[in-house]
């Protein structure tokens, strides 16, 4: 599955996120923590990390990415 | 490969020009020859017999296939952020930092501000010394490829897989947020003298005396479903504060852990039952002492004792290890 580009509106509700995705691997479970904390100060900046995740860990996360924004999402 | 063995048996290893991570007494890492190696000191291991407290032998993990290539860097305090720069393009980036240095206090401070800290995996562990020898020696981190010994700096070797591969980084956590008081902190540091309990200002030593808090058992973050520890180091009445093994940070919510029973059998029962074989792995000094791991076995969770474990951030109390995965 493509990162979707950060322009997606997706990306806006999944670092506002209340709730966790149950994520599969450690990094994105990690990563996304960072994101959230990050996006109350700098929602972009934390678009920005988490887009940056997904494309340099693309065998690594492709589950949790599946999971975030495919048609099986979960958010 | 990953054992315990004599420094002639290790020095045979290294004579075949693959790669290796080992540790042991900084007498014994001295004795090494040249190679394609990284090292550390510590004199506590866990081994497929059980822990042990070794100054002879030193405890070898062969990076073998997929692993292709390495490359050994030496980063100093000031730059060891430059490691993200560089991550190998596919692969995996193992660190070695001295426990307690200023490289190693950056690095926990500060690691996860910089970019592109998760873009690559980066394991690894803090160097220690017996505790009886605290006060008197130093850890030490090793560069193989010139024998140069580093108190305060970070040793790093950055492998390259095979295409077909990815390394995954995992922890084994035996603790979890308890369902007490949330606690934040309105500063970030090792060092902690005030805290919000629930929201409402406290004293962090009174509030863990007040409370009977058990302080072999962490304080636990949540960050998105991983259980992140932050370890208690001690409690000081003057200065009033509390030493931590690694850093709170103002804008997390951290809760004491649940007390757990059977620490010793947790890490070989959660081990078999995830049925990986892991390249490498190392398990936390602290689960070493409070779980009494000399002379037990944790199963195939084999590996250095450590002070302080890295999957990407500082951990503490906590076992880590990396697999290499074949991509689907």
């Amino acid at each position: 599955m493509k990162v979707p580009p950060t322009t997606d509106p997706r990306w806006n509700e999944f670092v506002r996120c209340e709730r966790n995705y149950p994520m599969k691997c450690l990094a994105s479970r990690i990563m996304y923590g960072q994101v959230k904390i990050l996006a109350k100060r700098d929602a972009a900046q934390a678009i920005r990390l988490a887009y940056e995740y997904f494309q340099k860990n693309e065998a690594l996360a492709a589950d949790d990415l599946r999971m975030v924004f495919g048609p099986e999402k979960h958010g | 490969m990953a054992d315990l063995i004599s420094v002639r048996e290790a020095s045979e290893l290294i004579a075949t020009g693959q790669p290796m991570l080992i540790a042991g007494d900084a007498s014994r890492l001295a004795q090494l020859p040249k190679g394609q190696w990284i090292g550390g000191t510590t004199p506590y291991f866990m081994t497929r017999n059980g822990g042990v407290v070794d100054h002879e032998r030193v405890f070898v993990t062969l990076l073998d296939y997929p692993i292709q290539s390495t490359s050994i860097s030496t980063y100093q305090a000031s730059d060891v952020q430059r490691v993200i720069d560089d991550y190998p393009e596919r692969g995996c980036s193992f660190v070695i930092l001295p426990a307690g240095s200023e490289t190693h206090l950056r690095f926990d401070r500060e690691c996860l501000s910089w970019p592109g800290l998760f873009n690559s995996p980066l394991i690894g562990w803090n160097a220690g010394v017996l505790l009886s020898e605290v006060a008197n020696s130093l850890p030490q981190v090793f560069d193989g490829t010139t024998l140069q010994a580093f108190e305060n700096a970070a040793v790093v070797l950055h492998a390259t897989t095979s295409s077909e591969f990815s390394a995954r980084i995992e922890i084994i956590n035996a603790f979890r947020q308890g369902r007490g008081d949330t606690i934040t902190f309105p500063r970030s540091g090792f060092i902690v003298t005030d805290c919000l309990v629930n929201g409402q200002p406290w004293s962090f030593v009174d509030y863990i005396c007040q409370n009977g808090v058990d302080i072999r058992w962490p304080l636990v973050a949540d960050y998105a479903g991983a259980q992140i520890n932050v370890s208690f180091q001690g409690i000081d009445d003057s200065p009033k504060q509390v030493r931590l093994y690694a850093p709170v940070f103002e804008d997390v919510e951290y809760r004491l852990a649940e007390p757990i029973e059977n620490l010793a059998e947790f890490f070989g029962q959660e081990f078999a039952a995830r049925k990986v074989k892991p390249a490498v792995s190392c398990n936390c000094i602290l689960n070493f002492l409070y779980a009494e791991l000399e002379g037990k076995r944790t199963g195939d969770a084999t590996g250095p004792i450590t002070f302080g474990e890295i999957a990407y951030i500082q951990l503490n109390q906590t076992l880590v290890y990396v697999t290499f995965e074949r991509k689907e």
